[in-house]
């Protein structure tokens, strides 16, 4: 039985190791090829976990070899268009200004059904609010409405406003962030100093976070989180 | 760059592996062969197998399997590595008890299991396909 824990344990990080290398694509952004590669590697892993008989390198060098691969095959498409296209395909517009264009549909093998649940799952409900579709590689639908369907923007408005920061987390759960110090603008010692005058201790912080235009959102322990806006500006 | 330099040393590392595999593995399950196969010839004919001769050729088949044994594992299913065990740990029990065709028959055994690992494993276009 301790057979089986450690060549689990060895399975486990090997896997870890190995999906590490491969990105961080999540399942919904993967390539059709790069699905494939997860269910293989998943059906690889559990065969010499459980089989005793098995040696664990007929696990592990699989492993390995599919890993190889992907890495090559991801190398050539990044510098080969064409081969990225044999392997991924190619984006393709399902709907152009002079509707859905029927051809391009049956040639992906789907429905009309399907368009129009890809485009209601992209917001869209009527046929009519969109001026071009475009199905994805992944098998997402990217979708550009017609003008009137646009949303507003304050560009349309004419209204100016301030650059979004990215709200960065400097304390979480009682522990200060070292590492996102050097995301900000503002010096450490500012940001301690400042923590320090609201009069709450850091262990009692649950979240801290500050963004570049000095605006903080913290939330004490079991209490309801604030917006304050500071003078910590980048 | 990080990440390159890793798969490259994957790249080794399989190579690495199969080569150990296909040139030592080899070697120990051809020599095992070889000595069982030397067996079968010496047996033809003779009904009597307590002899020095073939005591010693058993010994010394016994001594290479346990020598290899480890090693083999790492490799080869440990099944068929247990079937290969169980057949020359018999050979000595055999003599003993003068069963020409139960030592025969387990040099048989031997010979094919050994010859079966070549057939699975070894680089050859029916393997891939």
């Amino acid at each position: 039985m301790s057979t089986l824990i450690i060549r689990s344990i060895i399975i486990y990080f090997l896997v870890l190791v190995v999906f590490r290398l491969m990105g961080k694509r999540q399942l919904g952004q993967m390539q059709p090829f790069e699905l494939v590669l997860t269910l293989i590697l998943a059906d690889i892993a559990t065969i010499p976990m459980t089989e005793i008989s098995t040696p664990i390198l007929h696990g592990i060098v699989p492993l390995l070899t599919l890993l190889v691969v992907h890495y090559t095959i991801t190398l050539l498409s990044r510098f080969s268009t064409k081969f990225s296209d044999m392997i991924s395909g190619k984006p393709v517009i399902v709907i152009n200004q002079d509707g859905v264009d029927y051809k391009a549909v049956k040639k992906l093998n789907l429905s009309i059904d399907d368009i129009t649940e890809s485009l209601r799952g992209a917001g869209y409900f009527s046929f009519d609010e969109v001026l071009f579709a475009i199905m994805e590689t992944n098998g997402k639908m990217s979708v550009l409405p017609r003008a009137q369907n646009s949303p507003l923007v304050k560009e349309d408005m004419k209204i100016k406003s301030e650059e979004n920061s990215l709200p960065v987390t400097i304390v979480s759960e009682g522990k200060i962030l070292k590492e996102n110090f050097n995301q900000v603008k503002v010096s450490k010692e500012k940001i301690m100093k400042y923590i320090k005058n609201l009069g709450i201790s850091i262990k009692n912080i649950l979240i801290f976070t500050l963004d570049n235009n000095g605006l903080i959102y913290l939330q004490e322990k079991y209490k309801k989180g604030k917006t304050i806006n500071s003078n910590l500006k980048g | 760059m990080k990440k390159f330099i890793t798969i490259i040393f994957v790249v080794f590392l399989l190579v690495g592996l199969c080569t150990w595999e296909q040139i030592t593995i080899n070697d120990y399950l051809d020599d095992i062969q070889n000595q069982s196969k030397e067996l079968i010839e010496i047996t033809k004919g003779i009904k009597n197998i307590q002899t020095e001769e073939i005591s010693n050729r058993v010994e010394k088949l016994k001594s290479t399997w346990e020598q290899h044994e480890e090693v083999l594992c790492f490799f080869a299913n440990h099944k068929d590595m247990r079937d290969l065990c169980i057949e020359i740990q018999r050979l000595r029990g055999n003599i003993i008890v003068n069963q020409y065709e139960d030592f025969t028959a387990g040099l048989q055994v031997i010979y094919h299991l050994t010859q079966d690992y070549h057939f699975i494993m070894g680089l050859s276009l029916q393997n891939v396909f």
